[in-house]
């Protein structure tokens, strides 16, 4: 069985399939009313996670341990603390190396840890102190910490993704941090590339990888094979620069698939012809995809946390719309079919299998 | 020192609170602290970083309430939510700002004594219905 966990504006939907995943069953909402931000699930705990915000009574990371059916959204220590700034949003939630272990990111940017499957919380103040904030500013969600990408073997290593700040990567689990962010440029902030201040928008490991990052900023695609340490564009063979979402494949370092949008001024796609682009060799070239999708007019909006992959074989392709509707592949974006209509906008897709 | 307390809905719900809780308390942070300790996290839902949230109103009977303000033994705390009102983009202010919402409406359509009336901007269409008064400046 196949799950799908979609955070909308208001609320936490799950989508089911069998292993086919052709014909889904939707259920929910959890949280009805509550923005979901980021949805994430430890197969090794079965617990499941949300960054749940409401814009009166502030953020929270919701845990389950039935798949969604019930919740614990107590998040004690989710605060920046008596006197401190108010917490706004959660924006990013993720389980670590370590089963227990789980960050979350909130806005304004900070990055927050658990070690007890996300029942009380601790912020790591390094990164929200670091002498580079001056250069961060936010974007049009405000400033937040929306990617959380734990290494795949070393506790240690984190890298955390803010808007507009860039990508920041500690190697001692917290304590300090360095912007990586070398061959991006960030056109609002200088002529020339800054250490931080790049408006990232999305980034991903590629499978099976430790080094291989991929990342759908304001200005381009990326492709990282150094940990962060350094950036190349791979805008080459895609309609546009701008896009929000970037998934990856869970075995395959060398593929991801983008969803570009016309530039920051209209930020959807682009002729109103939603197009799936498949890489299968690091960005070199782009196949598009469109089997199943709607043929147009659809200028349809794909936002950063609402494009996943799921680890079958073929691998699952799934993306959700700001109109709701939710699309999913079963065959590594080669068909595409409408797996769910009508619901709230989607800011976030997670799949279970 | 037992007072009562009405929340929002979505927070009774989301946090199995009834209606109207009862809690002993002396001063709304005490409120907050013991609807926190029966309810584990719905005291951040109103207060963070030592302050009611931007768009949390609390009001002990007829009176808006600060966090340290008392709770005389009986009072009844009610916690109400701004709301966005007028033109797109303004953020949700209060008091006499964009307006504020009460939660506790009558089902029949006309307010009845007690219950919580919606308005907007600074003219409160029926004050002698509600259980609290138009504010245009804050304490």
């Amino acid at each position: 069985m196949v799950t799908l966990l979609v955070g909308t504006r208001k609320g936490l939907f799950t989508l089911t399939a069998d292993a086919g995943r052709t014909s889904w069953e939707v259920a929910g909402p959890e949280f009805a009313g509550w923005q979901v931000n980021s949805v994430d699930h430890d197969p090794r705990t079965g617990t499941t996670y949300a960054a749940v915000t409401s814009e009166m009574y502030g953020p929270l990371i919701g845990r389950s341990d039935d798949l969604g059916r019930t919740w614990d959204q107590s998040s004690e220590g989710f605060t920046y603390g008596d006197g401190g700034d108010e917490l706004r949003g959660a924006w990013a939630v993720k389980a670590a190396l370590e089963p227990g272990v789980v960050y979350a990111g909130a806005r304004p940017a900070g990055l927050f840890r658990s070690a007890d499957g996300g029942k009380t919380w601790s912020e790591l103040a390094a990164l929200r102190t670091h002498p580079t904030s001056e250069h961060w500013s936010p974007g049009a969600a405000g400033l937040i910490l929306h990617t959380i990408v734990p290494h795949p073997t070393d506790p240690a290593v984190l890298w955390a993704g803010i808007s507009a700040a860039g990508v920041y990567r500690t190697a001692d689990g917290g304590e300090t941090w360095e912007p990586r962010n070398a061959g991006i440029n960030a056109p609002w902030e200088t002529a020339e590339p800054p250490v931080a201040g790049q408006c990232c928008h999305k980034f991903r490991l590629g499978g099976g990888s430790a080094a291989r990052l991929f990342q759908q900023n304001h200005v381009g695609q990326f492709r990282s094979d150094d940990g962060g340490d350094t950036w190349q564009p791979i805008h080459e063979g895609l309609p546009s620069e701008f896009g929000f979402p970037v998934a990856t494949h869970p075995r395959d370092a060398d593929t991801a698939w983008f969803l570009p949008l016309v530039g920051a001024e209209h930020r959807f796609v682009p002729d109103g012809v939603p197009v799936v682009y498949r890489t299968r060799d690091g960005g070199g070239t782009y196949e598009p995809l469109t089997a199943g999708l709607p043929a147009g007019p659809a200028h349809l909006v794909i936002l950063r946390d609402a494009m996943a992959t799921d680890v079958l074989d073929p691998v699952g392709v799934y993306f959700g719309t700001s109109t709701g509707q939710v699309f999913a592949s079963p065959d590594e974006g080669d068909t595409w079919h409408l797996a769910a209509d009508f619901l709230p906008p989607v800011y976030a897709v997670h799949a279970v299998a | 020192m037992t007072v009562t307390v009405r929340l929002p809905k979505e927070l009774r719900r989301l946090y199995g609170v009834p209606h109207p809780a009862t809690v002993a308390a002396g001063t709304v942070r005490d409120v907050v602290a013991a609807l926190d300790e029966a309810h584990p996290g719905v005291g951040h839902r109103l207060v963070d970083g030592g302050r009611l949230r931007q768009h949390i109103i609390v009001f002990v009977g007829d009176d808006q309430a600060a966090l340290d303000d008392p709770v005389p033994p009986g009072a009844e705390v009610t916690v109400l939510t701004a709301v966005a009102g007028g033109s797109a983009g303004h953020q949700p202010t209060w008091p006499g700002g964009q307006g504020w919402a009460g939660t506790r409406h009558s089902s029949s359509g006309a307010p009845r004594p007690g219950d919580t009336v919606r308005w907007y901007g600074s003219v409160n269409p029926d004050p002698g219905s509600s259980v609290v008064r138009n504010r245009t400046s804050a304490r």
